[in-house]
């Protein structure tokens, strides 16, 4: 590991000098286009403005990026109009992207256009996704907001790498609390016939436990980034770009700190200690918890109540996993004839290490490869967009379950290989017809394209999107369309598959989507907003069911069947199943976000936004809120830039998204967790001054008023037999943060 | 026809109700695009051949980075920052396509009188200027 991060290291002091050298030869040499196309908005962009595209599309600009204190596309992301990160695991801290309160895996990931991004990476790998040297990241909620990219049922992130048009050498040093420290350094310049920026981040945070119970909220991690981005004007007629990236990260969880020698090694007794009993409804006994039912859990605590007196280790509550990945993209266009051909290529390579203490040991490969053709040209007064792509996925895991092999140390467990392996492969075609009508205020567009899946079998994804310029300040559109998600079986989705032997599939279709959006966009010189309402259901929505039986296993089944003990308790089972939902889950939006140029050198900005759902109890896994209000002011003058952000969380239905009915969770004191999540707000403030062009200074408070989940509700859970769990996630994980920096640009 | 926007250095708004009278040239900007920064001289050399007339520079790019720029390639024009979400002004300023550079001159009366995207020309400006000046 280190001796990777010292190559990474080298690599960026290597190629510091070769762009020195280059630099020099390559003084102010450029091709200057005619004009410069601005999508209606480069880099200054507000909450409320959309690009001129006619499928709706929000930029996040490198100032929003600076105003998040981002360096991943998760910071830059979170908290704005349905857009949301949802934190799932409070020791491992998996995090996904949620586009109109979607699941995670429902929104993909671009860059530059390309979809690299699928099971493994959605998971751990959207942390080490930097947002260094980035002309924007453009999102575009709702399905069929890609042609090349149909099994975004939510929407698409698309991370655009801004092509150098000077020299810049720009280093970022930071410091925080939490024994954060970090920086990053941004390299780029023009050459002749191209340019190139080579872009690199090292983070280290430590482990967060906010409310003394020994059991961290916040996952430590030391990460390391590296990347070059490429633009060649001229390759035999080729005008092409593209970047390669590589991501190495050590990520740990639940017990303090980073020896993570010694929290594998440890396997009995409660070392830490971990301390049951601090926290909002701790238990009367420090060293476990009450089994809520009074009669399953093994032991007595010390005030004499049945329960379950923890002898796990550091171990036993924890999870350390490493990330290794190295993807890599290239896009080609040059004019043929009337029109523009387009050939781009991918590949990715993740590597996922995984140490979940009580449930086993998971080690992944994932491979992943994207090509594509495609040529746009006008015909007659329509523009045509046909082409081809294809999509390879391939996901191989080994590992072994803990709790199928109780009482053995790691190496004398049974493996359970490739319970999740699969293998995706996907030939596409697509097309594409844009016309505009009414002197241009009518604007049309209609595609369809055809996947071949080799599992799932051919499918056919049809858009329509339509806009119409009321004004020249006031747009309308307006999207039907339909996308389809191969379902994978990647554990991350489901934790308890680390507990079985197999995965029985029963599933025969692709979860598909069906949409319907509508925004209202204003942008006139001081005010500009934008209302959107968005409708999506999804049919086939994929489970995965741990602790089942295997339909081939017939004692098993014939336990079920007779409610004899012959059937596995839940978790314990020996095959997790893999099936479709009957009924569709349906996700609702609307929302309205707008910003106000109050005064010479301050904007106010204001979001509001109301989610409706229709779904299964439990079917979603992780709760989500009906409401959220999003405030926002930005003054700049003289050298100040003063940034400061509200967010209000509005009460989420615990009770439905958590299925107490079927699935009561419990405080560690035995009595039921709360129905209903309090509203809350988190508080963000940053202040830069600009010394000069060189220099300029920042500091900032994240989560300034310390709102913590754990202070009010642990993330930490029980089942009615005293089973303990780590999700019972609905707020923030980490209290305030203060970190303050320096950007130095020679 | 109104513009209304605040000026670069954050010191107050501009208003072109407030500039009756005067032909306006209202050139939009941004500091990644080469030719908008190619042409930026020659306008501010004719800006100083026809007191007559008001130049405005208005960017979309960030305050920051526009006031960095103009640290080393001074105009004498005025700045302005632009809207937060252009295109409807770019629009109403004649280019629907939202590509810039855009230069569009405004009548006396400040109704549009001449328009152009893309690198400007002294020519084009004079002739420009010269018609809109007789209308």
């Amino acid at each position: 590991m280190f001796k990777q991060k010292l190559i990474v290291a080298a690599s960026a002091i290597a190629l510091s000098s070769i762009l020195s050298a280059i630099t020099a030869m390559a003084d102010d040499i450029q091709v200057l286009p005619e004009v410069r196309v601005t999508g209606g908005g480069t880099d200054f962009s507000a909450p409320g403005s959309l690009r001129d595209e006619i499928i709706k599309t929000e930029s996040i600009t490198p100032q929003d990026i600076e105003h998040a204190n981002a360096t991943n596309v998760l910071q830059a992301l979170d908290n704005r109009p349905g857009i949301a990160v949802q934190v799932e695991c409070s020791v491992c801290n998996v995090r996904t992207i949620n586009l109109n309160n979607m699941p995670g895996r429902f929104a993909t990931l671009l860059i530059d256009g390309i979809p690299l991004y699928s099971s493994t990476v959605s998971f751990y790998g959207l942390d080490s996704t930097n947002v260094l040297g980035v002309e924007r990241i453009d999102v575009s909620r709702g399905a069929a907001t890609s042609l090349i990219a149909p099994e975004a049922l939510s929407g698409t992130v698309n991370i655009i790498t801004k092509r150098p048009d000077k020299k810049e050498y720009v280093f970022t040093p930071e410091i925080g609390n939490f024994g954060s420290y970090g920086g990053n350094a941004y390299l780029a310049t023009p050459l002749e016939g191209g340019a190139v920026a080579f872009s690199m981040d090292y983070r280290k945070h430590d482990t967060v436990d906010g409310v003394g119970m020994g059991i961290s909220q916040y996952t430590g991690y030391e990460r390391a980034t590296g990347g070059l981005a490429y633009f060649l004007d001229d390759i035999g007629g080729f005008k092409i770009h593209g970047r390669v990236d590589l991501v190495d990260e050590d990520r740990g969880g639940g017990p303090l700190g980073n020896d993570y020698g010694t929290i594998r090694a440890s396997l009995t007794g409660n070392p830490q200690p971990f301390n049951f009993s601090a926290g909002p409804h701790g238990s009367p006994d420090p060293n476990g918890w009450v089994a809520p039912d009074g009669v399953s859990g093994p032991d007595t605590l010390s005030n004499g109540e049945n329960g379950v007196l923890y002898n796990g280790g550091l171990a036993g509550i924890s999870q350390i996993i490493t990330t290794q990945r190295g993807q890599g993209t290239m896009i080609g266009e040059r004019k043929v004839g009337e029109g523009t051909l387009r050939l781009a290529a991918g590949a990715a390579y993740h590597y996922q290490d995984s140490f979940y203490g009580a449930d086993g040991i998971y080690v992944a490969d994932q491979k992943q490869y994207y090509l594509e053709s495609s040529y746009k040209a006008p015909f007659g007064s329509a523009i045509v967009t046909f082409g081809a792509n294809y999509r390879f996925e391939d996901l191989k895991s080994h590992g072994f379950s803990f709790q199928t092999n109780p009482g053995l140390d790691e190496t004398g467990r049974t493996p359970t290989n490739g319970v999740d392996n699969y293998l995706y492969s996907v030939p596409g075609v697509f097309l594409e017809v844009y016309h505009a009508f009414l002197n241009d205020r009518l604007e049309v567009n209609g595609s369809v394209r055809y996947d071949q899946h080799n599992v799932f079998g051919g499918i056919t994804s049809p858009r329509l999107n339509v806009l119409y310029h009321h004004t020249d300040a006031l747009s309308s559109r307006f999207a039907i369309g339909q996308g389809f998600r191969a379902p994978t079986s990647f554990f991350e989705q489901e934790h308890g598959i680390l507990q079985d032997t197999i995965i029985v599939r029963q599933i025969t279709k692709a979860e598909t989507s069906d949409n319907i959006s509508y925004a209202l966009n204003y942008a006139s010189d001081r005010f500009s907003w934008t209302g959107s309402a968005n409708y999506t259901r999804i049919r086939n929505f994929a489970l995965l069911s741990p602790g089942q039986c295997d339909p081939a296993d017939a004692a098993c089944v014939a336990g079920v069947a007779t409610g004899g003990d012959v059937a596995p308790s839940p978790g314990f089972g020996t095959a997790t199943l893999f099936t479709s939902a009957s009924d569709p889950v349906q996700f609702r939006t609307v929302d309205w976000v707008g910003t106000y140029q109050v005064t010479p050198s301050t904007a106010l900005s204001l979001g509001l936004e109301k989610d409706t759902y229709t779904f299964t109890p439990g079917i979603l896994n992780f709760s989500r809120p009906n409401e959220r209000v999003y405030l926002s002011s930005d003054y700049v003058f003289g050298g100040w830039d003063l940034f400061a952000k509200l967010t209000w969380t509005g009460r989420q239905d615990l009770k439905q998204f958590y299925d107490y009915v079927d699935n009561q969770q419990y405080n560690l004191d035995g009595t039921p967790k709360p129905d209903e999540s309090p509203s809350f707000s988190v508080v963000d403030v940053r202040a830069q001054y600009r010394l000069n062009k060189r220099f300029a200074f920042f500091a900032g408070v994240n989560n300034l008023f310390d709102y913590q989940q754990a202070k009010h509700d642990s993330f930490l859970w029980v089942d009615s037999t005293g089973a303990l769990d780590v999700t019972h996630i609905w707020g923030p994980i980490i209290g305030r943060y203060v970190y303050a920096g320096l950007r130095l640009e020679l | 026809m109104e513009l209304e926007l605040p000026t670069l250095d954050g010191q107050r708004f501009f208003r072109l109700s407030d500039e009756q009278g005067r032909l306006v040239v209202v050139n939009f900007w941004d500091t990644e695009c080469p030719p908008c920064v190619h042409e930026m001289p020659l306008l501010d050399k004719i800006a100083r051949s026809h007191p007559d007339a008001i130049f405005v520079g208005v960017t979309v790019s960030d305050r920051n980075r526009a006031q960095n720029f103009l640290e080393e390639h001074a105009v004498g024009y005025l700045q302005l920052l632009g809207p937060h979400d252009p295109k409807g002004v770019l629009r109403r300023f004649g280019d629907p396509s939202t590509a810039l550079p855009h230069t569009a001159i405004v009548r006396r009366d400040h109704s549009l009188c001449a328009t152009h995207t893309g690198e400007v020309s002294l020519d084009w400006v004079n002739a420009a200027l010269s018609r809109c000046r007789s209308d």
